[in-house]
C-alpha cells in the first residue's frame, strides 16, 4: 500500500468502482467528494471507537428499526434480573413467549432470513448475553445464548421469548435446555 | 465485490493515520480498511441513513449498554413492572431505586466534571419512547420533568423511585413530587454541605 505524502494531506488508493459510487453519492448531496470523503474516514475513525464494525452497521439499524415500529424500550437490566429472581412463577414467561411471537411474525414478514435476523436482533437487544448464534443444522435450527450474568429465571424468559419468536416465524420446538447462563433449543419447520 | 482497478483520493492525514492504525488493529492493509469504509457508506445510503446518522444510533446504543440497559418491548415491561408491584410493591420500588443508585454512582464514579449533565444526557438518548423529558439544574436546585403518554400510574411510580435512587446519590434532597398516570415531576435541592460543582 504506498502513499503519497503531501504537507498536511496523503494520497490514498481505492477501488474505482467505490469511488464512482461514492462520487455519485456526494454529488447527490451537494458536497465536494473530498469533503465528503474526508467526513467518512472521521466518522469510520468515531465508529470504531464504539467498538463497531463498519460493516454491521447497516444490521445494528435496520434491527434498531424492528424495535422502534415494534415498541422496544430500553430496560435497567438490574431491575430485570431483580424482577425476576422475585416473580418468576407468576404468568411472566408466557407474556415473554407472546412478546417473542410478535417480533418473529414481525421479522418472517419483513426479511428474507428471518432466522438470522433474529440473531441479530438478540445481538442488538440483548447485550447482557456474550453470545448468541443461530446455526442451521439441515433442517433444524439450534439457538445458543450464553451469558454470565443471566439468572436462571432470566435464563426461562429469554428461553420463552426464543421460542415464541421461532413459533413466529415458523417453526416448533424439538428440544429445549435452559440453565442458568444458558439456553440452547432447537427449532424444525412447521409443517 | 468490488473490482480491482485503483484510484487515488485526497484526504487529511490525521484521520489517514487514524484509519491506519484501525487496519492495523484488525490486522488489515490500509486499502481493504478504506474500502470497507466506502462500502459502508454506500450500504447506508442505500437503506435511506448517513454514516452520520447512524453513528449518532451506534453512539445512543453504546451509552445504553454501558449504562446496563437492555431491550424490551414496552406493552411487556410494563406488564411485568405492574403484575410485580401490584404482588409486591415495596420490592419493586425497591428494584427501581437500586437501578437508580446504580445508575449514579456509575456516572459519579466515572471522572466525569459534572455527573447530572452527564446523567441528564444519557437518559435524554434512552428514554426514547417518552414524549418529553427534562431535567434542569438552577443554583441548586434540580427539576426533572417527565411525561410519557402510555406510562401507567404504577410505572410512573417506578420512575420516579428510578429518579429517588439517583438523586440520593448526587447528594440531592427530593423536596416535591407529583406522579401520575403519563408523568412525573421531581424537584430536587442540594443537601447543604455539598458543592454545585
Amino acid at each position: 500500500m504506498g502513499n503519497i505524502e503531501k504537507k498536511g494531506k496523503k494520497l490514498v488508493y481505492i477501488s474505482e468502482d467505490l469511488v464512482n459510487e461514492v462520487s455519485e453519492i456526494s454529488r447527490s448531496k451537494g458536497e465536494s467528494i473530498t469533503k465528503y470523503i474526508e467526513n467518512l474516514v472521521a466518522q469510520a475513525i468515531r465508529v470504531d471507537r464504539l467498538g463497531t464494525l463498519p460493516e454491521g452497521i447497516a444490521d445494528i439499524l435496520e434491527m434498531i428499526h424492528v424495535q422502534r415500529v415494534l415498541g422496544g424500550t430500553f430496560v435497567p437490566s438490574g431491575v430485570m434480573n431483580s424482577l425476576c429472581d422475585s416473580f418468576n412463577n407468576d404468568g411472566f414467561a408466557s407474556r415473554w413467549y407472546e412478546s417473542g411471537r410478535l417480533y418473529g411474525r414481525y421479522l418472517k414478514e419483513k426479511f428474507k432470513d428471518p432466522v438470522r435476523a433474529l440473531q441479530l436482533m438478540l445481538r442488538v437487544m440483548r447485550w447482557d448475553l456474550n453470545e448468541v448464534e443461530a446455526r442451521r443444522d439441515g433442517e433444524h435450527v439450534v439457538i445458543r445464548c450464553v451469558s454470565t450474568s443471566l439468572p436462571q429465571e432470566g435464563a426461562e424468559w429469554l428461553l420463552r421469548f426464543i421460542e415464541g419468536a421461532m413459533h413466529g416465524i415458523g417453526y416448533k420446538t424439538v428440544n429445549e435446555e435452559c440453565m442458568k447462563g444458558m439456553v440452547i433449543c432447537s427449532f424444525a419447520p412447521e409443517r | 465485490m468490488v473490482n480491482d482497478k485503483r484510484k487515488t483520493f485526497v484526504a487529511r492525514d490525521d484521520l489517514l493515520n487514524g484509519m491506519s492504525e484501525i487496519a492495523k488493529g484488525k490486522g488489515k492493509s490500509l486499502y481493504e480498511t478504506v474500502n470497507e469504509t466506502f462500502e459502508a457508506a454506500i450500504s447506508l445510503f442505500k437503506i435511506g441513513t448517513t454514516p452520520k446518522s447512524a453513528l449518532e444510533e451506534c453512539g445512543r446504543l453504546k451509552s445504553a449498554k454501558d449504562s446496563g440497559y437492555i431491550l424490551c418491548l414496552e406493552n411487556l415491561w410494563y406488564d411485568i413492572n405492574t403484575l410485580a408491584y401490584n404482588k409486591a410493591a415495596s420490592e419493586t420500588v425497591a428494584a427501581w431505586r437500586s437501578a437508580g443508585i446504580w445508575y449514579a454512582k456509575k456516572h459519579t464514579t466515572s471522572g466525569t466534571k459534572d455527573p447530572l449533565q452527564s446523567i441528564k444526557k444519557d437518559l435524554q438518548s434512552s428514554l426514547w419512547n417518552v414524549s418529553e423529558f427534562s431535567m434542569i439544574e438552577d443554583r441548586g436546585e434540580v427539576s426533572v420533568r417527565l411525561l410519557g403518554p402510555r406510562l401507567s400510574k404504577i410505572c410512573s411510580e417506578l420512575f420516579l423511585a428510578f429518579f429517588e435512587g439517583i438523586f440520593e446519590v448526587l447528594g440531592y434532597e427530593v423536596r416535591e413530587k407529583e406522579v401520575m398516570a403519563g408523568r412525573v415531576n421531581l424537584i430536587a435541592l442540594m443537601k447543604e454541605g455539598r458543592s454545585m460543582g
